[in-house]
């Protein structure tokens, strides 16, 4: 935990915890420190894999996951719900992946392994892949994480009606692609 | 009431992510301030008023050190004889940045204050155990969520040199607007960088062009203007050979490409590549020039990784094998299957090929993303070409 209260004062190397008391009073570190901790513990798995679903495993979800967990960090004094938020950061993040892949031109990276899928879990991540990122997210959050559309419509900052369209155009789709098979 | 699309999608969710296996790391780990870095929004350059007056009071002098720093347009440049590569060539790893010694043993690569997740293709050789890196730099570490965080706006790439001792010997800004910029292949005196239009925003695509930045002088020369978009590319004496087939999209039906531009006399050739080719991996050309070693994808159920060697002389596929396969499963639950990852290749000479693979059987929880390869889990696949 030590690392924790210096993050803010990022320097060029880990950090010590000579750094950690000298930190500000935002973070954790002042705070109940078993909390940011636990939170850690409990939502990063359930975060990596909403974050595959949502992005049918064209992202590095693991990097977006502790990416949402150390700006969680940073923010930890002015967050209320740091679950809603995470799950804001995460459906957000593998959103904007595209655009930062397409920083990187033709070198992209290579596309991790796959785990093995057999049955209604392939159709169904053959299906969600011919879905545009954002109707995957209203998708994955309706049917894997099972939130009402009002939810919805606050992750993906939008109105509920576009959710209810968002839902719609998808499943029209989603229909076709699984009846495929 | 649920329709039958409805139920059948819940059912999926819930087996898909059931069968993923994730990996907690450290909480120390995660909050690295290096880790922490290179997740945030890349400089964002605006140009105010102030900007404007001390540009305008630097005046001549910073102008014309600009134009040295910056890459510029080099057509006076004359494209000279390169002298092909002797000995074995170094082999270098993507992903994680190391690279694979003779004797077979592991190092990682110094970055030469470049983060490892920023870089835009990996670290390529240079003479004397030197090595040169592209990737964005001066990333903001402070990004609001509001503000959409992810790498969008103007990014800034940086090209760097580091010695054998690990010591920085040249660093500069590489940027131009709007586009991307990769680092594909060196010579012992230039990189090889291809420049493409950036993928964001609404401007119709083009593929782009390979320059030649001169590592000395910044001065760039156009090589070539692409008619594909890059994937990878290699560059043997005065061959640069480029291929197509983009990893990450995914389309089973996608075809790869294949072209040799001559740096000399500035012929382009097209050479056949598998058809079942969804995406490029890695290329490496022999150091005569004359045979090219493609790893490549084949998506579908079993994502397949594996190795065509192309006669460039007679523009032939020799052989095209299997080399594993692009997924994530013990052996005792895909017997027959085996889950590679692909690091990289080098001839050793213009016969014999090593090709690096991380074994995923070895270590199915190993992270594409952030894992550093071991020796226990490195395979070096062999192949002579006859």
């Amino acid at each position: 935990m030590a690392a924790l209260c210096a993050l803010r004062n990022m320097g060029s190397d880990r950090v010590t915890p000579k750094d950690a008391s000298a930190a500000g009073a935002d973070g954790p570190c002042e705070g109940p420190d078993s909390d940011f901790e636990s939170i850690y513990t409990s939502l990063y798995r359930p975060l990596v894999r909403l974050a595959r679903l949502t992005s049918a495993d064209t992202v590095p979800a693991e990097e977006i996951v502790q990416d949402a967990f150390v700006q969680l960090y940073r923010r930890w004094a002015s967050v209320r719900e740091p679950a809603a938020y995470l799950r804001i950061a995460v459906v957000n993040g593998c959103r904007s992946w595209g655009r930062r892949r397409g920083l990187q031109g033709g070198q992209r990276p290579q596309r991790r392994p796959e785990p093995v899928l057999v049955g209604d879990a392939l159709a169904v991540r053959e299906a969600l892949r011919v879905l545009s990122p954002r109707q995957r997210a209203a998708v994955v959050l309706r049917y894997f994480e099972d939130l009402p559309e009002a939810e919805i419509a606050h992750v993906l900052g939008c109105r509920p009606g576009t959710v209810k369209s968002l839902l719609s155009r998808s499943m029209t789709k989603l229909k076709g692609a699984l009846s495929e098979d | 009431v649920r329709t039958d699309t409805e139920t059948r999608l819940r059912v999926g969710l819930a087996d898909y992510a059931r069968a993923m296996r994730v990996e907690r790391p450290p909480l120390d780990d995660l909050l690295h301030p290096g880790h922490v870095r290179l997740h945030g929004r890349p400089r964002r350059r605006y140009v105010s008023a102030l900007a404007v007056v001390a540009v305008a009071l630097v005046g001549l002098a910073g102008a014309l050190l600009l134009t040295t720093l910056r890459p510029t347009d080099d057509a006076d440049v004359k494209v000279g004889q390169q002298p092909p590569a002797t000995g074995p060539q170094r082999l270098i790893l993507e992903g994680w940045p190391g690279e694979v010694l003779p004797d077979g043993s592991l190092v990682e690569l110094p970055l030469g204050g470049l983060d490892r997740l920023g870089l835009s293709g990996p670290p390529q050789p240079l003479p004397g155990g030197r090595h040169v890196l592209l990737g964005v730099r001066d990333v903001t570490p402070e990004v609001s969520l509001d503000e959409d965080a992810g790498f969008e706006g103007d990014p800034a790439f940086y090209l760097v040199v580091v010695d054998a001792d690990g010591n920085v010997e040249t660093e500069r800004e590489v940027d131009v607007t709007d586009e991307s910029a990769s680092l594909f292949a060196a010579t012992p005196t230039e990189a090889i960088v291809a420049r493409t239009p950036r993928e964001d925003g609404d401007r119709p695509l083009t593929p782009g062009r390979i320059v030649a930045h001169n590592l000395e002088t910044g001065r760039e020369r156009l090589i070539a203007e692409l008619d594909i978009r890059p994937s990878r590319a290699d560059v043997v004496g005065d061959t640069l050979v480029v291929v197509q087939g983009l990893p990450g999209d995914l389309d089973p039906n996608g075809s790869c490409g294949l072209e040799v531009i001559d740096l000399v006399g500035g012929d382009r050739t097209q050479h056949p590549l598998p058809t079942g080719c969804s995406e490029v991996l890695g290329v490496r050309a022999s150091s005569d020039g004359q045979t090219v070693a493609v790893i490549y994808g084949a998506v579908g159920e079993t994502p397949e990784v594996r190795l065509a060697i192309v006669d460039l002389v007679d523009s032939t596929i020799r052989s095209d094998e299997l080399l594993g396969h692009n997924l994530i499963c013990p052996p005792t639950e895909c017997p027959g299957l085996r889950p590679v990852h692909y690091l990289g290749a080098a001839w050793d000479n213009d016969a014999t090929l090593r090709v690096a693979l991380v074994d995923l059987a070895t270590n199915p929880a190993w992270n594409v993303e952030g894992d550093p390869v071991t020796k226990d889990e490195l395979l070096i696949e062999t192949r002579t070409v006859e």
